[in-house]
């Protein structure tokens, strides 16, 4: 993903920690698949990930491929320049991914700031930093206009 | 309601004190502490020895960035006493907690006199400390809770309250303008308070006018760094006839988690743990939102998205424009709101004569309200 592209993309970013619990969230961005912890036993999934279910305590959990779709729980235009060098405005959203009611993903919205709206469709991209492919998100682009 | 059985009802405040507030205060911040520490046992009648019990929130912490400058030790060192119960903690549902805690080691009979504390030393912290805050430069990586939101550049709690900002306005139709109204009435109350930092009105044309943060909130929707100490002492309500000050008493307390300070978040961005806390606090008493005189609901930049959950506490007399407006009618309630917590306490005064009796007898009067 080039932000550049859509007018409004951080250039400044401060990379999470790659430990064993949250690494596969950061990385799977590599192949192009957005993962989510899912529990085997009662099938739902969580997000952040933790050491057992937090719905039927079942340990037995594992990263599971989702579809990267979701909607626009709700979003903001950040407007002030938190670190040197970042580019303002820019949208930090709670992504509600499709596979789970209140399935939240925080992330940035890189579409024009006039477009995003509360309910709005999108979809995964990845934003390589060194060892991370951040999760963004973009306008869902409907099957028609693909 | 039988008092005997709520800890809270056990418990009046006896004093309260505040140092001086400033942005920057020439003071340390222990001397901050001690100067609001000495006020309260000034106010309560008390002296530094009556004290057996020593809390403040969240602890001392080495972060550097001035949120929790002095702990307990020290100011029991200064202070030259020796508490038989000393404890701090960050984690539970926010400035309160301290509060909860000391009621709890009073109803248990552990303490008699419990001095609370708050310091914060922010406006020296940003202006000398690298640490004070994540926007340092380098390359440093982000753990824990911040790992979810600062890659995405979110690095303040006003980006997180934002989201419930716009989500309240999707969904409740409310506007700036809304908003703005607690930031007007915000300065018009601050004006009356001395310790203030920003006494000047402001309009709602001033309001419209600030520039935006993250949307919807403009720079007067948000906190302000400081330096200063607010102390409180909480005693066992047998000590009541002993003081100096009509007791006022927690009549109710209740509180709450929830995860959104760990990435985690449950609803619709409209609500907040405020409301369990609230149902908590009101299932503890026979008063009702009704009787309510004062709301004193924490205004940082949270008091924005927390109307909701004041408007709740107090049933439908209040509205996103007057929940902070602090003209009901008798019974004071506190309400604290955080990303991961939040905290209700009811109080209200009461004569010396009437502990003791049942706790309907008593009769309510408007006095102060004191919060964390």
């Amino acid at each position: 993903l080039n932000g550049a592209n859509h007018g409004n993309a951080p250039a400044v970013r401060k990379l999470p920690v790659l430990n064993p619990e949250t690494g596969f969230f950061w990385t799977a961005g590599a192949k192009g698949v957005l993962l989510i912890q899912r529990c085997e036993h009662c099938r739902r999934y969580q997000h952040p990930p933790q050491p057992q279910c937090s719905d039927c305590h079942s340990s037995q959990l594992a990263p599971a491929p989702v579809s990267g779709r979701g909607r626009v729980a709700s979003f903001t235009v950040n407007h002030q320049p938190w670190l040197p060098g970042l580019e303002a405005p820019f949208i930090f959203a709670a992504i509600e991914l499709a596979e789970q009611a209140e399935l939240y993903v925080f992330s940035n919205v890189m579409t024009p700031i006039d477009q995003v709206r509360i309910g709005m469709p999108v979809s995964v991209c990845f934003e390589q930093h060194d060892d991370v492919w951040l999760p963004l998100f973009e306008a869902e682009v409907s099957v028609v206009e693909r | 309601l039988n008092a005997d059985l709520y800890p809270e009802k056990q418990v009046i405040i006896t004093g309260i004190g505040q140092s001086e507030v400033g942005r920057p205060s020439a003071r340390t911040a222990l001397q901050l502490t001690i100067d609001a520490c000495s006020q309260a046992l000034e106010d309560a009648g008390l002296s530094a020895a009556d004290i057996d019990g020593i809390t403040t929130y969240p602890g001392k912490s080495l972060e550097g960035g001035g949120i929790a400058p002095v702990g307990t030790t020290e100011v029991m060192l200064a202070l030259g006493i020796a508490p038989v119960w000393m404890s701090s903690s960050g984690e539970g549902p926010g400035h309160m907690t301290a509060i909860f805690q000391a009621v709890m080691a009073i109803a248990t009979g552990l303490c008699r006199h419990v001095l609370v504390f708050r310091t914060v030393a922010q406006a020296t912290a940003r202006a000398t400390s690298p640490a004070s805050t994540l926007l340092t430069g380098g390359r440093s990586r982000v753990t824990d809770n911040n790992a979810w939101t600062v890659p995405f550049n979110a690095h303040s709690p006003a980006n997180l309250w934002a989201l419930y900002a716009q989500a309240y306005f999707n969904k409740y139709g409310a506007n700036s303008q809304q908003l703005g109204a607690i930031a007007v009435n915000g300065r018009a109350m601050a004006r009356l308070n001395p310790n203030a930092i920003y006494r000047d009105p402001i309009t709602l044309d001033d309001y419209m006018k600030s520039r935006l943060i993250s949307s919807p909130l403009r720079l007067y929707d948000c906190d302000t760094h400081i330096d200063g100490s607010t102390a409180l002492i909480l005693s066992h309500r047998d000590t009541a006839r002993d003081l100096r000050n009509p007791p006022i008493a927690i009549e109710a307390m209740g509180m709450a988690n929830g995860g959104l300070g760990g990435g985690v978040h449950r609803g619709d961005f409209t609500s907040l743990p405020a409301d369990r806390a609230g149902e908590m606090m009101w299932q503890r008493t026979t008063l009702t939102p009704k009787d309510v005189d004062v709301a004193q609901i924490y205004d940082g930049l949270r008091a924005r998205s927390c109307a909701r959950a004041a408007r709740r506490l107090l049933s439908s007399r209040a509205d996103l424009e007057s929940a902070s407006a602090a003209s009901f009618r008798s019974t004071p309630v506190a309400v604290s709101s955080r990303p991961v917590g939040s905290t209700a306490m009811g109080t209200r005064m009461k004569p010396a004569s009437s502990f003791g009796s049942a706790a309907g007898n008593a009769r309510s009067a408007t006095h102060r309200c004191a919060s964390l």
